[in-house]
């Protein structure tokens, strides 16, 4: 970067587009910095808020945050930091509106290597593969659908939903649910046959 | 660098719905490494109908409006307010140039003013622009004396992002203005930076005086008391091999909600009275962390296989321990419990929600089917549960309830 650039460019690192906000303290710098992290910000604030219009709200909030602090903080590095201020923000936002943080346990919900796709590669190409089939026609119609087009026939999202005339909010939910659907009925049949 | 990137854009790819078996593995797979990312992610699909796509580029046209140049004005809100009386004083001299009185007994009176006494007569329009030099020569003086007098206290402060940092520009130009104008009010402003008459009350005890203090050199948010003493309390938590842990939650024990989380640099600063907190990151084993006085700031987690420390320590009192709500865990770990559940169920699992106490001695008890489970079939699961791998409590505590869910 040169060392006195008013401008930001989509080709700086996060480093150089904060060093040049504290410099210049101009918001260019720094909204172009945040705009590359907004997916992620929005996503926790989602996972935290559970409502779409706070959520919203909440990644305005934490760039205002963000244009005091950028230029305070010594910040190492910035994605890790900036998670954590999201964090705080929110549970932060839960607790003025003294809103429960809920944390319960949901086994299908969390990640693990096993787990996190039953049709993944692996499945497919080894002795699960009857499992697999079995399970799959267990499953509901739509969700049976979603699952063959996106796991066996490899479409986006987009393409199922432009195919099935559905809104890609609805396939994804097919195919979430029916994940978690072949997971269990795949762990359970494997279970079964010990 | 070039693999963040490549994260952020199939994450986007992703949310536009573009992302096929193959991308979407590999995020997953990113983000169990990734807590950012993961949590992002379980974001999403906790609200999977909604359009996150069209959402997200609406965000994203906002933060470009918001952080276009012709708003950069806003970092700077003096400029804007020097501006503004900028104008409104010119306005005002014209105002007051163009209306200047001219009868001779307005004249003679504002000369005693000015003159204290002595005989020599100013006119009146002389006398504006001194009186102008005047005030601000008054304006100055004061900032300085002021600057004097809240420099020992700043010292005292902390530099955190705390309410006392945010507020003081704020009281500073109200003094100021106040100080010309009515001196009576000068003492009103500091009201606003003491905390409420109460909080000074419930922590009363737990005042610590700075140049004592073993972890003044932490950064921390302080709040000042109207004697000028601080209360603070704070730590760092630490890993065995003594790096900083960022993301670990610290609960009330007596609510068993967040109260505070540790930074990047494993600092953790609590601003809410309360006598223990619960300290938790997974990977770690969840601890007791009383708030104590004269104790090691200094908290080290271990590892989830490695045994439990007995307890830690943090500035202030404990005058006597609250069980936490939470927090009990099975020592097999979640993924085996499941495991071992399925092997010995019967029928398939079927979606459940339920809570149950856990007891020091291994006992599990009261089974209480949650969100309309099946009565019988929870307690079908729960006498299996009954069977199984023992229960972790944290240290010092009896019982606790819990909140299972499949």
């Amino acid at each position: 970067m040169p060392l006195f650039s008013q401008s930001p460019r989509p080709s700086y690192s996060d480093e150089e587009l904060l060093a040049g906000y504290q410099r210049t303290g101009r918001l260019p710098w720094l909204g172009m910095l945040y705009e590359r992290y907004t997916d992620m910000v929005y996503g926790v604030c989602l996972k935290y808020l559970q409502n779409e219009t706070e959520a919203e709200d909440a990644v305005m909030a934490i760039f205002e945050e963000l244009v005091e602090k950028a230029r305070k903080h010594e910040i190492d590095s910035f994605r890790p930091w900036l998670y954590v201020l999201t964090k705080n923000h929110c549970l932060m936002f839960l607790r003025k509106q003294k809103r429960t943080i809920t944390n319960s346990f949901d086994p299908h919900r969390m990640y693990s290597g096993d787990t996190a796709h039953p049709i993944a590669e692996e499945y497919i190409e080894d002795p699960n593969i009857e499992r697999l089939e079995y399970c799959i026609e267990q499953l509901n119609e739509a969700q049976q659908k979603c699952i063959r087009q996106f796991y066996l026939d490899d479409k986006s999202y987009k393409d199922i939903a432009g195919e099935q005339n559905l809104p890609m909010g609805t396939v994804r939910s097919h195919i979430q649910n029916g994940r978690r659907n072949l997971r269990k009925c795949i762990e359970e049949k494997a279970a079964k046959e010990k | 660098m070039p693999e963040q990137n490549n994260i952020l854009t199939r994450l986007r790819q992703w949310l536009r719905g573009e992302a096929r078996r193959q991308d979407e593995t590999e995020l997953d797979r990113t983000a169990q490494t990734d807590d950012f990312l993961r949590e992002a992610m379980e974001g999403y699909r906790s609200l999977p109908t909604s359009n996150h796509a069209e959402r997200t580029e609406a965000l994203r046209n906002r933060l470009r409006q918001r952080a276009a140049p012709d708003h950069n004005i806003r970092t700077l809100p003096w400029l804007r307010i020097a501006a503004g009386l900028f104008v409104i004083l010119v306005a005002v001299g014209g105002f007051y140039f163009l209306n200047q009185p001219t009868t001779p007994a307005l004249a003679e009176r504002e000369t005693v003013e000015r003159a204290d006494g002595e005989t020599k007569e100013i006119e009146a329009q002389d006398f504006a622009p001194q009186q102008a030099g005047n005030e601000g020569q008054r304006d100055e003086e004061t900032k300085g004396q002021r600057d004097e007098e809240t420099k020992g206290q700043r010292d005292e402060e902390t530099k955190g992002q705390g309410m006392v940092d945010d507020s003081r520009p704020n009281t500073e130009e109200k003094t100021a203005n106040q100080t010309l104008i009515e001196p009576q009010d000068l003492a009103a402003p500091q009201e606003d930076v003491a905390p409420p008459r109460d909080e000074i009350a419930a922590l009363q005890e737990d005042r610590v005086p700075p140049p004592t203090d073993p972890v003044s050199s932490l950064p921390t948010r302080a709040i000042t008391l109207s004697d000028g003493s601080a209360l603070v309390r704070r730590g760092r938590i630490v890993d065995t091999a003594g790096q900083p842990v960022p993301g670990v939650e610290l609960r009330s024990s007596e609510q068993g909600e967040v109260i505070s989380l540790s930074d990047a640099q494993g600092l953790a600063t609590l601003d809410t009275a309360v006598q223990r907190v619960i300290v938790e990151r997974t990977g770690f084993q969840p601890v007791q962390w009383p708030v104590e006085k004269s104790a090691n700031p200094y908290l080290q987690l271990q590892p989830t296989e490695a045994p439990s420390p007995a307890s830690y320590s943090l500035k202030s009192r404990v005058r006597s321990a609250q069980p936490p709500m939470t927090l009990a865990y099975p020592s097999v770990g979640y993924d085996s419990l499941r495991r071992w559940l399925q092997e010995r169920t019967t029928t398939p699992l079927q979606q459940l929600s339920f809570s149950f106490t856990v007891h020091r001695d291994g006992r599990l008890s009261d089974a209480t089917p949650k969100d309309s489970s099946d009565q019988a079939y929870v307690e079908e699961i729960f006498s299996i549960l009954q069977q199984g791998p023992v229960w972790v409590l944290p240290p010092g505590v009896d019982s606790i309830r819990v909140n299972y869910q499949f």
